[in-house]
């Protein structure tokens, strides 16, 4: 093994690490979002329909759009047979929080709900501490079930257990079936801190929902995509507005969705993340490349002595390449670790979440993270030294010889 | 049947100022088992003859043929191997890879070369050959210049090449030195060791059987 300066391994390696962090740190954002994480275990093979836009058939310009109507779920997404699973439920929206106390007196306060229907606690993975979810026959009486948070049950209750205990939730009250752990922000369909019945709510014809759909057969979806496009058609016969489905969107697709009336762009959004990436893993290898054409250039008797008595110039280059792959597969582990803290600490920036919330950690430690690593080590060793790699290789080896 | 064919050679260096002929029309042939001398003065072009026979350089005109083999058209895969098989080198200023202790630096050519086993052991045999055997785990720069040349030597042997390369050996090295490293080639060329080497010293040429000297890059004898 050729031997490398110390000083200059030391700064290569912390110009990885710096540069392997900055990606990582936007791969894991990504993975965390877009994996399969309890409780969203189904992201992979769901469906979302979070929105839809209806024009109106008189009215050039007049439309609105948003969250999909109880109208549109009851009566006509209903036909939609072909997926394995299905879920309704309301968003939870960070500025429309409920009042939930233990009785008139006590703690009052103020906490996101969710309204579901029964089949949400099989689309997502909930971890019970105590108790159990609210089942089909409970959900279509409209009984008065909730599930907490375990935040919120201690906050509420105390060491005690929260179960069979009453709460109000703003103005009715409801028995705690349940506790989860606590769910993270990130989790945009499966976070909450009360967790209840839609059909307990008396208006809730007139809530917005968002509808999940499971699909494990990949035959099954364009099917699925078919009854979707008839659900328009025959909305648009019955009602006075013409209906169009924002979606059926994947996972990727619905995280580009954020406005309920933008239709996102798949290619966009990849090429956005290529972009971003190549700029962050370019411009860390230019710099660190200037560090292995001086690291090279120490070594120039050496690659001389190893070339007269038998070295290839493919060897020479396959061994620089080597070499700095070892100094930036360490870089890039202290980049994975650092990436770790930078999550951590950008977290409100990068998911939209408050102070307090946690990351989920198998994020960070899954064998798809690190063979990404491992990767972007690769990507990055490969655009900062194969050009010092190259001309080591093809150094006249008399001058080399004799270079001091 | 010769072992080592120059042709013709030439060897000009193109510098942005100047061209240096440092090889003009050089016809040689050394038998198998040959031991000679390459003298003449400084800058007459002996290093640059050494380097064309070993295929570190390429002359500017000529044919050079090495042990039976037309060298003109090799690919740098080729010639790497045929170096590796075929040729040692010894330089004067020793050349050993500071960063590499004894024992690896010996083993280095093995490393080119497929399918080789026990290269430690080969390694070991070697250095107890030159007598080093106490100093394997030592690094260049914690060995005296003739110690370090007889790791140079220890390297050149290693692959068994059929031919021996040595520029200026004794160079850097004071008599009694030197003399130790003049009887290890001489040890080396009667177990059938062709020997080029280039020397400055009468004395030392005089023990090999046959002295070719250049003057300004010309063959005067
Ligand atoms: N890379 C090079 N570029 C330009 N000129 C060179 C180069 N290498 C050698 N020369 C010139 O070629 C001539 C022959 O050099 P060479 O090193 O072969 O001499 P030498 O006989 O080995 O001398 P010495 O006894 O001092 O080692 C010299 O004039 C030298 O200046
Ligand atoms: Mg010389």
């Amino acid at each position: 093994m050729l031997k490398q300066n110390k000083f200059v391994s030391a700064i290569s390696i912390i110009g990885t690490a710096l540069a392997i962090m900055m990606v990582m740190v936007i791969i894991v954002t990504d993975q965390i979002k877009t994996n399969n994480i309890a409780p969203e275990i189904n992201r992979n093979n769901s469906f979302y329909l979070k929105y839809h836009i209806e024009k109106s058939k008189e009215e050039e310009n007049s439309y609105s759009s948003g969250c999909v109507t109880y109208n549109v779920y009851k009566n006509y997404l209903s036909d939609v047979k072909s997926y394995d699973m299905a879920t309704l439920f309301t968003p939870v929206w960070s500025d429309e929080k409920y009042i939930i106390h233990v009785n008139e007196s006590k703690i009052r306060r103020f906490e996101p709900v969710r309204l579901c229907d029964a089949d949400y606690w099989k689309v997502m993975s909930f971890d019970f501490v105590e108790g159990r979810p609210f089942n089909q026959i409970e959900f279509n009486d409209g009984l008065n079930n909730a599930v907490l948070s375990e935040r919120l049950a201690k906050e509420l209750f105390g060491k005690e257990s929260a179960l069979d205990k009453t709460v109000y939730i703003f103005k009715q009250l409801y028995k705690v079936i349940g506790v989860v752990k606590d769910v993270s922000q990130t989790f945009e369909f499966a976070y909450s801190e009360v967790w209840a019945p839609y059909t307990t709510v008396p208006n809730f014809e007139e809530e917005g929902y968002h509808a999940i759909y499971v699909i494990d057969d990949k035959d099954k979806r364009s099917l699925f995509y078919e009854e979707m496009r008839d659900v328009e058609r025959k909305y648009n016969a019955n009602e006075d507005w013409n209906l169009t489905l924002q979606g059926p969107y994947n996972h990727r697709l619905q995280m580009g969705a954020s406005y309920s009336n933008v239709k996102p762009e798949f290619v966009l959004i990849i090429l956005k993340y290529v972009f971003i990436i190549a700029i962050l893993l370019v411009i860390p290898a230019i710099n660190l490349s200037s560090f292995s054409i001086s690291a090279v250039k120490k070594r120039t008797e050496e690659i001389g002595i190893r070339k007269a008595f038998g070295a290839r110039n493919k060897s020479i280059l396959l061994q620089v390449l080597y070499e700095n792959l070892f100094t930036a597969i360490i870089g890039g582990f202290i980049g994975l670790i650092l990436s770790y803290f930078t999550v951590i600490w950008l977290k409100e920036w990068l998911f939209n979440v408050t102070t307090g919330d946690s990351i989920p950690l198998v994020a960070f430690v899954s064998p798809a993270v690190f063979l990404y690593v491992f990767l972007v080590c690769v990507l990055l060793n490969l655009i900062s030294s194969i050009v010092p790699a190259y001309k080591a290789s093809k150094m006249n080896i008399v001058l080399s010889l004799n270079q001091k | 049947m010769s072992i080592i064919k120059l042709e013709g050679i030439a060897k000009i260096y193109r510098t942005k100022e100047v061209e240096t002929l440092a090889l003009e029309n050089v016809n040689l042939e050394v038998a198998k088992g040959e031991f000679i001398s390459v003298m003449g003065p400084s800058g007459c072009g002996k290093s640059t003859l050494l380097n064309i026979i070993g295929l570190l350089d390429e002359p500017t005109s000529g044919k050079v043929c090495i042990d039976e083999t037309e060298t003109e058209n090799m690919k740098d895969a080729e010639l790497a191997n045929f170096r590796n098989k075929t040729l040692g080198f010894v330089f004067q200023s020793f050349h050993l890879v500071n960063s590499l202790n004894v024992l690896d630096n010996v083993e280095l050519p093995l490393l080119y070369r497929k399918h080789v086993k026990n290269r430690t052991e080969k390694a070991k045999a070697v250095l107890e050959r030159v007598g080093l055997s106490h100093r394997m785990k030592h690094f260049p720069s914690q060995l005296s210049g003739g110690q370090c040349q007889r790791v140079a030597i220890a390297r050149a042997l290693i692959g068994n090449p059929k031919i021996i390369l040595a520029d200026e050996p004794t160079g850097n090295l004071d008599s009694k030195m030197g003399a130790e490293i003049i009887e290890l080639l001489h040890e080396l060329n009667n177990e059938g060791t062709t020997i080029v080497m280039v020397t400055h010293d009468e004395h030392i040429a005089k023990t090999t059987r046959r002295i070719i000297r250049f003057f300004d890059g010309r063959r005067i004898e």
